[in-house]
């Protein structure tokens, strides 16, 4: 995995596009202001002109073939400012999945994919409702949080006995439609016996097993991905705030109690993008790494790293509290990414098991 | 963590596991096991061994005697060594000392002391602290006084980890008192049976004898004994202080501890049936600490693959010390609580075939206080991260 100068370099460019086009066109906002703006489809078309939904298609699929890593860069960007777009299963799951698959079901859709009128949004099965199960072609069951399933046009269902690949518009689900605390739009779906046409099917049996094991440890990366760069910005904020605001007659910068707050957030941080950077390599390799890795990351995310944003908070004060602040809301993406696809206590659990 | 190594590393990871497994004598390893603190003759032997094979200063440049391997190499090295129960190498000679002066010291220096530091035939010791310099070393108040043909050393010194049986003292000394502290400082080889030197034990809390206080009363030391330029010896502590942040993360014993520590946990009766390692709290703790060495290593990867790429790391790398450390007791505080009531009598018992085992932990859990303490309290890392990483 090791990256040469010259692939850094690489790396740099696109991650400093990337932030510059999010930071000029899609700039934190207030979620309420966010909504009121914009048209998501419009949005997407936009992401998909930078190549976001193409890089990691394989080159023979038409892709650009970016590794893992890079798209995780591209994650961290749109965590950065809190993009309420939900890129993640688009720009990374659904074409690793096809690639990982021989059925065209997927691999058709990636084109539309990479123009940004086809979205996909991963449907995963919950621990609480009924499973997800596909069946003498019919799918049943009840999906856990199935964030920006409202605004995709395929789900990406993740069901015991098939992966499968439905067109939104065309599948009578019964939709619960949730706002998250972060902002984002969730979606609960239920499947009463929802017809699964062959031509919907990516994968079944010991292969669909497979890929929803891969699917499972990609939305850890993505989601530790979108968190850890959420929290790079809200360490970089904190420390902009701390520098200005003076108390007793001097930055609260320069009060060692807050310095040393800050520098176990920053260690937090590392030890957070150090896994990440494993679990990026280990996307490409063994499955048994690859879940150690991924559980590792969530772990983390779940502890320390809700440790590091909370003590963002902390040494703001009523700043960290305040709804048009943004610090109080990288707590609730990182708080919102603590418990999607998993606890901390949830993977601990399996990990001890193991 | 395979997928952070390339096939040449993990082929090299083989050559070394198998090279050390034959090398290293059964009764040195078993040394390892039981006590935290080995005697400078095990420590010599081992270092002898590797020297042979021409890996004791393994850190260093092919140009002065080491191996020339990459840093990801070292580090695999030091992975292997820690897993066969390897002994330790003196910090002070092969660590810090040897660095030192084949970055700063003269011809004359380098010729006379790397092949005994790299063959383990000469111990050094560090003469840093003092009673009233500890965190701020640069207040320290050793001096050196310009004599004809030499300097004359007067003063005292701190904390001096294995003193009592090092040969030479790599002193840190005051040769001008008109300029700020950190400016008036210089580098001194000492000779430890040199007349006015005296070196008296401090016991610590594990009952153990590794550290002492110095006494350096008049001491000569002949003018070739500066290392580099009068008064830069602040600059060239700090190096060295800089050499010793990846290596005190002490990340391969920790993952070795650990290990034994889980096998401990695994024959370690439960009351109410059943193992240690099988109750769910000790389970979740096990696995939270597997979480927290990961992360330590895949950060000390990143840092070394960096570095072998030719890009050198900031202070950023202050980290590693700060979460070595407390993992190193969070390890020791988990062993504790494995052993119970085991861990606490000091009575030996030679019908417990674990005894030595326990005692070595718990050795290691009351000598472990020390780790968030020296090499720069954690406190100071943490301000020189905020400050000079998050510029507050």
């Amino acid at each position: 995995m090791r990256r040469s100068d010259e692939t850094l370099a690489e790396d740099r460019l696109l991650r400093d596009s990337a932030r510059r086009f999010l930071e000029e066109r899609h700039p934190w906002k207030e979620p309420a202001a966010r909504r009121a703006a914009g048209d998501p489809a419009a949005t997407w078309r936009e992401l998909a002109e930078l190549g976001w939904f193409a890089m990691a298609v394989p080159e023979e699929l038409g892709g650009l073939g970016a590794d893992a890593h890079r798209c995780l860069l591209i994650l961290q960007e749109a965590g950065r400012v809190m993009l309420d777009a939900p890129v993640m299963t688009t720009l990374l799951i659904a074409p690793r999945l096809a690639a990982g698959s021989d059925s065209p079901a997927l691999a058709s859709l990636l084109d539309g994919a990479a123009a940004g009128d086809v979205r996909f949004a991963l449907v995963t099965g919950s621990d609480r409702g009924a499973p997800l199960r596909v069946a003498a072609g019919r799918l049943d069951g009840t999906s856990a949080l199935a964030v920006g399933a409202a605004e995709a046009t395929h789900w990406l269902v993740v069901a015991d006995g098939a992966l499968s690949c439905l067109d939104a518009a065309a599948t009578p689900a019964l939709r619960q439609e949730l706002r998250l605390i972060d902002g984002r739009a969730a979606s609960v779906l239920r499947f009463d016996g929802v017809p699964v046409p062959d031509e919907a099917l990516v994968a079944t049996g010991d292969a669909a097993a497979r890929l929803a094991a891969e699917a499972a440890d990609l939305a850890i990366a993505g989601t530790v991905a979108d968190a850890l760069g959420a929290l790079a910005a809200g360490i970089d904020r904190t420390t902009v705030y701390l520098r200005e605001r003076r108390q007793f007659g001097q930055p609260l910068a320069s009060f060692q109690a807050v310095q040393h707050l800050m520098a176990d957030s920053y260690c937090e941080m590392e030890g957070l993008a150090s896994l990440l950077l494993w679990l990026g390599a280990a996307l490409d390799g063994d499955p048994v790494e690859r879940r150690r890795a991924a559980a590792a990351a969530k772990i983390f995310l779940g502890r320390q790293g809700l440790a590091a944003v909370s003590r963002c908070i902390q040494v703001t004060g009523g700043m960290g509290m305040a709804e048009e602040y943004p610090i109080g809301h990288v707590f609730k993406r990182l708080q919102t990414a603590a418990a999607l696809f998993g606890t901390a206590d949830h993977h601990l659990h399996h990990l001890a098991a193991g | 963590m395979d997928s952070l190594f390339t096939d040449d590393e993990k082929a090299f990871r083989r050559h070394v596991r198998a090279s050390i497994r034959a090398m290293l004598p059964a009764d040195l390893a078993e040394k390892t096991r039981a006590g935290i603190h080995l005697s400078r003759e095990d420590m010599a032997r081992w270092n002898r061994i590797l020297d042979e094979r021409g890996w004791a200063a393994h850190h260093w440049p092919a140009a002065h005697g080491g191996t020339g391997w990459t840093p990801i190499q070292r580090f695999i090295f030091e992975s292997e060594c820690a897993d066969a129960d390897a002994p330790p190498l003196s910090v002070f000679g092969v660590y810090l000392v040897g660095p030192t002066l084949y970055t700063f010291g003269s011809e004359a220096q380098k010729a006379r002391y790397l092949p005994t530091i790299r063959s383990g035939a000469e111990f050094w010791c560090q003469g840093y602290s003092e009673a009233d310099a500890g965190s701020d070393l640069a207040s320290l108040r050793t001096t050196a006084r310009k004599v004809d043909g030499g300097w004359v050393i007067q003063g005292q010194k701190a904390w001096t980890t294995e003193g009592h049986f090092a040969d030479l003292m790599i002193c840190l000394a005051r040769t001008n008192s008109a300029v700020k502290p950190q400016a008036g400082l210089s580098l001194f080889i000492l000779d430890m049976k040199a007349p006015g030197v005296s070196v008296h034990p401090v016991i610590t809390i594990d009952g153990a004898h590794s550290v002492n206080t110095v006494f350096l009363d008049e001491v000569r030391v002949p003018d070739d004994a500066l290392v580099g330029e009068l008064d830069k010896g602040w600059t060239y502590a700090k190096f060295l202080l800089g050499h010793e942040r990846i290596n005190n993360a002490q990340v391969h014993r920790s993952r070795r501890e650990f290990t034994r520590l889980k096998a401990l946990a695994a024959r370690t009766p439960a009351p109410g049936g059943g193992v240690i390692a099988d109750l769910p709290g000790i389970r979740q703790r096990v696995a939270g600490l597997e979480v927290e060495l990961s992360a330590l290593e895949a950060t000390i990867l990143r840092i070394l693959a960096d570095q072998t790429q030719g890009r050198e790391p900031g202070p950023e790398a202050s980290i590693v010390k700060v979460i070595g450390s407390r993992l190193q007791q969070s390890i020791s505080d988990l062993a504790m609580d494995v052993m119970g009531e085991d861990g606490i009598h000091i009575t030996e018992d030679g019908s417990d075939p674990d005894a030595g085992e326990r005692r070595g932990w718990t050795e290691r859990h009351l000598f472990r206080r020390v780790v968030t303490i020296y090499a720069g309290t954690n406190e100071i890392q943490k301000t020189i991260i905020a400050r000079t990483v998050l510029g507050l």
